[in-house]
């Protein structure tokens, strides 16, 4: 038949082979044995299309590790055996045996920036993580989810990963006293070029309460390990890592912590009160810790800094009747 | 790490203790009496384990 019109209910490819329309003699839609369909041009509906997971379907904040408030691109050392250490936004590291240095690194061209750690003499483990807020990912709870990343390694083959969820809403304890149940684990074979890996993963239908993604080394003692484009998202289907405006993405990560600065001029009346009000530039996930760094003042007498999550303030009093003034650099933190 | 904890008070509003002030990492921190800060919450377990002692304010 060379041409015409076919009618039929149901075209079937048979046990293990994709089905294959064509048009104009080359392939313009495949169905493989899975029910994915991939189409060899662009789609057009003129109605909705319907997904079983939308756009903005990553879980991950900065994944590809763009943002960087607290280092600004400059390396930092992963103190061994210490707390949890933040390196570019959202995303925290935390070794053993020796510190190593971490720092935000150029990608190729398409992908700008990744994480690197460089290995030392002595270390046993290095692990990369983030821990998700409830609000993002609770609708995952009794779903199957994609972990998505880059990587490479130049020394070691194995990358472990770990799924957790928190034991209480968005509570996730510290390294010495976790308080998360884990959910699942695996490990990726890597190798010194930057490749992308997934897995699968079956979140519990109790992980409603934030889930924490790990990935860890064993001895690092040289070489270089490279992370990026971490994406975890609904559904069995590995799809490419979800690029994000830099304004969008930073917010993001504002709402877990943001760097700043604060100041006041005017006048004042001995051991009269000084109220100061400022506003942060999102709205924090919950009341933050604040510290503040290269505060000058003269004629006050600051007494406290109360911060809540939108905004915070700072109580004073005159330290004679004449001008005064205060500045400062402040940071906010209400991470995970 | 949680060095050096005190209540702090705001005698300009009454509050009291209007939060806590700690070195966190070396960095002198004011951190809110609120149970989802992660600090305030990773103080208390250390208080509840013996592990951190916070000083009233004004001590």
């Amino acid at each position: 038949m060379s041409s015409g019109t076919l009618v039929v209910s149901t075209v079937n490819s048979g046990a293990s082979s994709p089905l294959v329309l064509q048009s104009n003699n080359t392939t313009a839609l495949t169905l493989d044995t899975s029910q994915n369909a991939t189409f060899a041009n662009s789609v057009t509906s003129a109605s909705t299309v319907v997904m079983s997971s939308s756009f903005k379907r990553n879980r991950i904040i900065n994944g590809n590790c763009a943002v960087d408030q607290r280092n600004a691109g400059a390396a930092q050392t992963i103190t061994a055996g210490a707390a949890l250490a933040y390196t570019v936004d959202r995303s925290y590291a935390y070794c053993t045996g020796a510190n190593v240095t971490g720092q935000q690194v150029a990608g190729a061209t398409a992908n700008q920036y990744r994480y690197q750690f460089t290995g030392a003499a002595s270390v046993t483990a290095i692990n990369f993580a983030q821990r998700i807020e409830a609000l993002n990912c609770a609708d995952l709870a009794g779903t199957t989810a994609t972990f998505s990343v880059d990587m490479a390694n130049s020394l070691l083959t194995t990358v472990t990963w770990t799924a957790y969820y928190a034991n209480t809403t968005n509570t996730f304890g510290t390294l010495a006293s976790p308080t998360v149940t884990s959910i699942s684990t695996g490990t990726f074979t890597v190798s010194s070029t930057v490749t992308r890996y997934n897995v699968q993963i079956a979140i519990p239908s109790a992980a409603t309460t934030g889930l924490q993604i790990v990935l860890s080394v064993g001895a690092q003692t040289s070489g270089t390990w490279t992370i990026g484009n971490v994406q975890l998202e609904a559904g069995s289907i590995a799809t490419p890592y979800e690029r994000q405006i830099y304004s969008d993405q930073l917010a993001q990560c504002q709402r877990y912590y943001q760097a700043g600065k604060f100041g006041q001029a005017g006048y004042i009346l001995n051991s009269t009160a000084m109220f100061y009000q400022q506003s942060f530039a999102v709205e924090m996930r919950t009341a933050p810790s604040m510290a503040t760094s290269s505060v000058s003042s003269t004629n006050l007498n600051l007494l406290a800094l109360n911060p809540y999550s939108g905004q915070f303030q700072i109580y004073g009093v005159g330290a004679s009747t004449a001008g005064a003034y205060y500045y400062g650099n402040f940071t906010a933190t209400a991470e995970l | 790490m949680y060095t050096n904890a005190q209540y702090y008070n705001n005698t300009l509003t009454g509050q009291s203790p209007a939060g806590i002030r700690c070195d966190i990492n070396g960095v002198t921190s004011f951190v809110p009496i609120d149970p989802a800060n992660t600090d305030y919450a990773n103080i208390m377990q250390l208080v509840a384990e013996g592990k951190l002692t916070i000083a009233p304010a004004g001590a």
